[in-house]
């Protein structure tokens, strides 16, 4: 989740009354910012990512000061007319843009930092790292309108990137400057790149990878000139609403820009039908109509209602409103939670364990009773592990493709290599060591998601006298104990001595493994004591069982 | 020493005091065959008088010697030197001397020091000393003889390898006046039973006897139980709580396909938390597919432009997406398929493993256990949501206080997180939500269902007293020893 960095002295005067450090502390929390860290007027807040609006003190002001009655109801944003133009034309890759410009803004560190803050957790978050979104703010005066947007050849155009002091073209920037190399997987593969310059062919703009030096943003910057591109209209949109709306907490005055026959921004209201009872339902509390009207104004809403129907009015920076439901939990956000009394239902219901959990409850008491420890191991790991330290050939298994290490790059087969793994880690604990392990291995099939968990048992003895005949004499208690009948033959194996290795067959099908390991599995674990083990299918015992 | 003292010896104790308090001073071998003891118990017992100051050990070294083949030639034909003596009586040349005396140059060597013999230009004669040594034995011939020596002596038979030489030690039991004085209560003392037989069972023998006291102080061996893993145990725990609360147990597969662990749960299909960075993506298999074509379809449609349920949607749906496979990311896809399934009314849970590619840490593991689950019901709401929750907080985490703050799940709104108020510190115990209608409608369910999860790790450490999240999976056998049960 996005942590946002405040100055709370900033965010407190941003509110529009005197706020109190512990209300502060109190009021946050309960408007979605979790308080992460409080060091001086440093303040640093988890903001959840749905409320993009919220990524800024400004916009957290706007919030706290509906929610503290303030300034309730919608903000109403007022727009001058259009005196700049965007001429668009056709750019394959980020097919869209939208522009605003704000005059007078009140500068201030404050202001600036938490700005270009704002910008880069949006070109992260809604953004996708700019790849859906990218944005560029520009101080207006040092340029000169009509602006083009526009694709160009890489070596088409050259400009003095960024915080650089060095003409460069755009494949260059690519190349060699820290941002350029860091986005270039956005533009690479197409022929031609973004661009925005104005009249006189200076560059703004080369999306979304860098903005011009021209027309950087300093302390005395008041009129500013936003470009948003991307490849989705609704979050660019959604983007330069909320950019907009944080600089005009600042005393700037927004003004239209003129674009494909239109203007933008749209800062117009979204209406949406919010049934109050439906309301009142889900939240499980009894709150008048007028209590709903001013639960809304709190949240930033405008909100006419009539009989059981809310005609809810949406401001332009919030993003996260895709059903009635999300408006509804903003009138209990606004109510608070720290207020709603918990309510245990009548919804009867009989409690019931898996069958599954329960039998390998009883084979582990079981296992227990015999005198073998549990031990608990991770589904994932290595092919190594699992296949070549065992002297097997490698089987198909569930394989990650962006494993964060060899060790954990696969998920098990099977139980035995974790437990003789778990020897190695013990050799110097004392002997006799007897060790079991009842958990789900992972195997390739034909259901719908091509490999499902099989629940296993294995159970290991290693000390001086560990032999085939230990193991066995486990193995037929648990069948007894189970009452199955199933059968035991030799067999041939890798992992274990030949001759000392045999196979559980129930109904006829190989359910299990047991022997004696082989010397050159217990050397691969670097063990100096024989072992015996034994592995086999609970699931299809299970099976056999009826459970 | 108190009153009873001699009521607490050991029978085998009390022998040797009788038998010391008869002879005195005895050595330890002696004493075992008198009071046909085992040489073992006298040992032991002795060592049990001797820390309780009844006796004392009087401990003497013997040396033994033995000759060497050597040696036991020259004791059957005499010493070399000596065989030179009789074979020259005043004075006679080497070359004489060389036909009659075997080992000559020993011989010579030995005469010449004992000062028996000068040698001059090949001519040996003999002195007077040497005349008399004739008639006298000498220590070595002694010693070889009767098998002890001085040490001067030994040191010459050592150096001339007839002998070796073994040393033991033989140790006595002395009373100390402890020992004489509690020699007369001893009698006093009627038999006692120690081990209780089988025999003694059988025949009524044990009411005729005494049981002798035993001191519960005394060492004894570390009893070592095979017990369940203190992971498991807690879960065990937490389970028994959930379905003694009405809980259904449910279970889901950890390969996933995209669509349960995140389309169904109405999250958009390029949110960063399904990208490489958060969620394992299979290599093979790669994908897989969803039989039920009416489900998949509701799901993609609601994506797409919000379906019935009244929401806007995401605006897009990538059909091969949903099918790639994946290591589930979160029980929620539990959840979905449990709904999936057909639970309309009910409460449902799992505990189980989760998988997501973090630098394994203290605090981050690339498999987790979660605690989540469902309850579907007609009219069910935030308040009962908050009921449960608080219930989970005080029933299974053991908070002494609670508190309710709104959250953010892409699944459910609204969304809240419950903090618990745990050894004096405030910790996230639990998310929870409402499932949005974008989630229930299209798996076919028309009542609210409120979701939760529980920090099943973190409470884990908690009760485990862990601090290390790797603990959880401690497989080190001393560790495992002296975990304490999960109670």
């Amino acid at each position: 989740m996005p942590i946002v960095t405040v100055d709370s002295e900033d965010l407190k005067s941003l509110i529009g009354r005197k706020v109190s450090d512990e209300e502060l502390k109190r009021v946050l929390p309960l408007n979605k910012l979790s308080i992460e860290e409080w060091n001086g007027t440093e303040l640093k807040i988890e903001v959840t990512p749905d409320r993009p609006d919220l990524f800024s003190a400004e916009g957290m002001a706007r919030q706290l000061g509906a929610w503290l009655n303030v300034r309730p109801g919608l903000s109403k944003f007022e727009l001058s007319s259009a005196k700049i133009t965007m001429n668009v034309s056709r750019v394959s890759l980020r097919p869209f843009i939208t522009c605003a410009v704000v005059r007078g803004v009140r500068m201030s560190d404050s202001m600036v930092r938490s700005i270009m803050q704002l910008q880069e957790t949006l070109d992260l978050t809604l953004g996708r790292d700019r790849k859906k979104v990218a944005i560029g703010l520009h101080d207006i005066s040092k340029v000169t309108q009509p602006f083009f947007y526009k694709e160009i050849l890489p070596e088409g155009i050259s400009f003095i990137p960024l915080n650089s002091n060095k003409r460069m073209n755009l494949r260059q920037i690519i190349q060699s400057h820290p941002k350029g190399i860091a986005y270039a997987h956005l533009v690479k593969g197409a022929s031609k790149w973004p661009i925005i310059v104005d009249s006189k062919g200076q560059v703004l703009s080369f999306p979304p990878i860098i903005n011009g030096e021209l027309t950087k943003v300093t302390e005395e910057t008041t009129d500013f000139f936003m470009d948003i591109t991307g490849s989705d209209e609704k979050a660019i949109n959604f983007s330069l609403n909320i950019l907009a709306a944080a600089l005009e907490k600042r005393g700037g005055k927004i003004e239209a820009v003129r674009l494909g026959g239109e203007t933008r921004p749209n800062l117009s209201p979204r209406l949406m039908q919010v049934s109050m009872d439906d309301t009142r339902k889900l939240l499980g509390l009894e709150i008048s109509n007028r209590d709903m009207q001013s639960f809304l104004e709190r949240m930033g809403y405008g909100a006419t209602i009539r009989k059981s129907m809310a005609e809810v009015l949406i401001p332009a920076y919030r993003a996260d409103i895709l059903h009635p439901v999300d408006i509804m939990e903003d009138i209990g956000i606004a109510y608070s939670f720290s207020d709603i009394i918990p309510e245990m239902p009548r919804l009867p219901s009989r409690g019931e364990a898996s069958r599954m959990e329960e039998f390998t409850n009883r084979i582990r008491e079981l296992m227990i009773g015999l005198g073998f420890q549990e031990v608990l191991n991770y589904t994932l790991t290595s092919k190594e592990r699992q296949f070549s330290r065992m002297s097997t050939k490698e089987e198909e298994a569930a394989e990650i493709s962006n494993p964060i290490s060899q060790e954990y790059a696969i998920c098990r087969r099977w139980l035995i290599p974790g437990l003789l793994d778990n020897c190695r880690l013990n050799k110097h604990r004392r002997f006799p060591q007897r060790i079991f392990e009842a958990g789900d291995c992972i195997i390739p099939d034909s259901s719908e998601t091509r490999a499902s968990n099989i629940r296993k048992l294995a159970g290991l003895a290693t000390h001086p006298q560990a032999s085939l005949s230990e193991i066995i004499s486990i193995l037929n208690s648990v069948r007894d104990n189970l009452g199955v009948s199933w059968e035991m033959k030799p067999c041939k194996h890798e992992s274990f001595i030949p001759g000392r290795c045999g196979a559980v067959l129930l109904d006829g099908k190989e359910i299990g493994i047991f022997g004696e390991v082989h010397p050159r599995v217990l050397a691969s674990f670097e063990l100096n004591n024989p072992a015996a083990a034994f592995e086999i299918d609970l699931q299809k015992i299970a099976n056999s069982l009826g459970i | 020493m108190p009153a009873d003292s001699a009521r607490k010896l050991h029978p085998q104790e009390r022998a040797i005091l009788i038998y010391l308090g008869k002879t005195g001073e005895t050595q330890d071998e002696i004493i075992a065959k008198e009071t046909k003891l085992s040489p073992d118990a006298v040992n032991k017992a002795g060592l049990w008088l001797k820390l309780k100051s009844l006796i004392d050990y009087r401990e003497t070294k013997d040396i033994k010697i033995s000759p060497t083949p050597e040696g036991r030639k020259y004791s059957k034909l005499g010493l070399p030197e000596k065989l030179l003596l009789k074979a020259c009586e005043k004075e006679c040349s080497l070359e004489y001397l060389r036909k009659k005396v075997p080992d000559l140059t020993i011989a010579l060597a030995w005469a010449k020091k004992n000062g028996w013999i000068e040698i001059e230009k090949g001519k040996v004669r003999v002195t007077k000393e040497g005349k008399s040594s004739l008639s006298k034995k000498t220590d070595v011939e002694r010693a070889l003889e009767t098998g002890s020596a001085d040490e001067r002596t030994l040191i010459e038979l050592k150096s001339r390898t007839l002998v070796t030489v073994s040393e033991s030690r033989r140790r006595s039991f002395v009373l100390t006046p402890e020992g004489k004085a509690i020699i007369p209560q001893l009698s006093s003392v009627k038999e006692e039973t120690g081990q209780l037989t089988p025999q003694e069972l059988k025949t009524g023998a044990w009411k005729r006897k005494a049981f002798r006291p035993y001191d519960i102080h005394t060492p004894v061996p570390t009893a070592i139980p095979a017990k369940m893993h203190p992971y498991v145990q807690f879960m065990n725990y937490t389970r028994q709580k959930l379905i003694s609360l009405g809980f259904q147990e449910v279970k889901g597969p950890y390969v996933e396909l995209e669509f349960w662990n995140s389309d169904a749960l109405f999250m958009p299909q390029d949110h960063p938390a399904r990208g490489i960075h958060d969620v394992f993506h299979l290599k093979r298999p790669k994908s897989g597919e969803v039989r039920d074509r009416l489900t998949l379809k509701r799901v993609s449609d609601t994506h797409m432009n919000g379906w019935t349920t009244g929401s806007s949607g995401w605006g897009s749906w990538n059909p091969e997406q949903t099918l790639n496979l994946i290591l589930r990311s979160q029980t929620t896809s539990v959840s979905a398929r449990t709904l999936a399934g057909g639970a309309r009314h009910g409460k449902f849970f799992t505990i189980d493993r989760n998988f997501r590619p973090d630098v394994i840490d203290a605090t981050h593991s690339v498999e987790f256990l979660q605690c989540e689950g469902i309850v579907v019901g007609e009219g069910m709401n935030l308040r009962h949501l908050l009921g449960y929750l608080k219930m989970f907080g005080e029933e299974i985490a053991g908070a002494k206080e609670i508190r309710f703050r709104p959250g953010y799940f892409p699944f459910t709104e609204p969304s809240v997180e419950m903090d618990g108020l745990i050894n004096g510190r405030w910790i996230e115990l639990a998310g929870s939500g409402i499932f949005r209608p974008e989630v229930t409608q299209p798996l076919g369910v028309d009542v609210p269902v409120l979701a939760w999860g529980i920090g099943f790790g973190r409470l884990a450490m908690i009760k485990l007293g862990i601090t290390d999240s790797r603990d959880l999976f401690s497989n080190d056998l001393e560790w495992l020893k002296n975990k304490k049960l999960v109670i």
